[in-house]
């Protein structure tokens, strides 16, 4: 049960950040010219890996915490 | 080339990027976008020579990844943008202090200077590693070596002569705008600057547009300039030119 609960709190926290971070990126590059996003988009990916990352797991941990419900 | 000279500290990247959660260097970033709008938008606003401050010689003291980056989009800028300013009768050319830019920089910035020689729309003056009281100092040591050379008479310094080797014959700011809301110089254009219009713009330079710098040529038309003296009080324009008419009849001889 406890073991359930944190991990979907943990999922939730995750994608959230996740989430956060895509709106901050999206934001930023519409707000720039095409012509400056190559400027900006190497350490989009940079920071967006671990942001992929944190949304896969994110969504690994809120399947199990609901499979183990059902 | 008869039209305004705007003069612009570009201020506020870094605050409008910390607003956002963003690093400093995004501040930056963003910034480009407001040059290259300005840019675009000058000419059509009257603008002849439009002149920027983007590197001061008191950046060095900031640490050295916000420098290189400063440099890094310096370089960007140059070798992404020389094509349409050239497209669109743009001539860029830097001033200040050559010798302790990165050469990367510095040979971006000669290659985009060679590549737009030819411009006649308008004239895009960079400050970079630029310092008022530098330029000063340095016209002042060469009027210094001219005396001791012989070539010139110490007593025909004068105020025009100073000038003259500041400026190199280029015209004086009429409107030096300040963005981000602070209201000082910071060693920018201190000797040209002597009779320009200040205009103070609360926006961060990120947001700064070309419709921010209509609303200050027009804030600028309407005002008064009297150049020191008490009458007749002339609006903006007509002063200018008088001047220009001035100076046409001066070197007409």
């Amino acid at each position: 049960m406890m073991r359930r609960v944190v991990g979907r709190a943990l999922g939730y926290l995750l994608l959230a950040t996740a989430s956060c971070w895509a709106a901050v990126a999206s934001a930023e590059l519409a707000r720039l010219s095409p012509v400056l996003w190559p400027l900006v988009l190497p350490w989009l990916v940079v920071t967006g890996l671990p942001a992929a990352a944190g949304a896969v797991t994110a969504t690994a941990l809120l399947r199990t915490a609901g499979s183990h419900q059902g | 080339m008869s039209g305004l000279h705007v003069a612009i500290i570009m201020d506020g990247n870094g605050r409008w990027a910390r607003r956002r959660g963003l690093p400093r260097w995004r501040g930056h970033v963003a910034g480009v976008d407001s040059v290259r709008d300005v840019v675009r938008g000058a000419p059509d606003l009257g603008v002849s020579t439009l002149t920027l401050y983007a590197f001061s010689s008191d950046n060095w003291k900031r640490p050295p990844t916000e420098v290189g980056r400063l440099f890094w989009l310096l370089r960007e800028y140059c070798r992404r943008e020389q094509r349409e300013l050239k497209e669109n009768g743009c001539r860029l050319e830097a001033f200040g202090r050559r010798d302790r830019i990165p050469k990367s920089a510095g040979a971006a910035l000669e290659e985009a200077e060679t590549f737009t020689a030819g411009g006649t729309r308008l004239l895009l003056r960079l400050g970079i590693d630029y310092s008022s009281r530098w330029a000063i100092a340095e016209a002042a040591r060469e009027l210094a070596q001219q005396v001791k050379a012989g070539t010139l008479d110490p007593d025909r310094i004068s105020v025009d002569s100073l000038h003259s080797q500041l400026t190199q014959h280029l015209p004086e700011p009429d409107l030096l705008i300040r963005t981000a809301g602070e209201q000082r110089l910071s060693d920018f254009l201190l000797w040209e600057a002597a009779y320009a219009e200040l205009y103070f713009s609360p926006a961060y330079w990120p947001d700064f547009r070309r419709s921010h710098l209509e609303a200050a040529i027009a804030e600028f038309r309407r005002r008064e300039r009297r150049f020191g003296g008490l009458a007749p009080v002339v609006p903006a324009a007509a002063a200018r030119e008088l001047l220009s008419a001035t100076a046409e009849a001066l070197r007409a001889g």
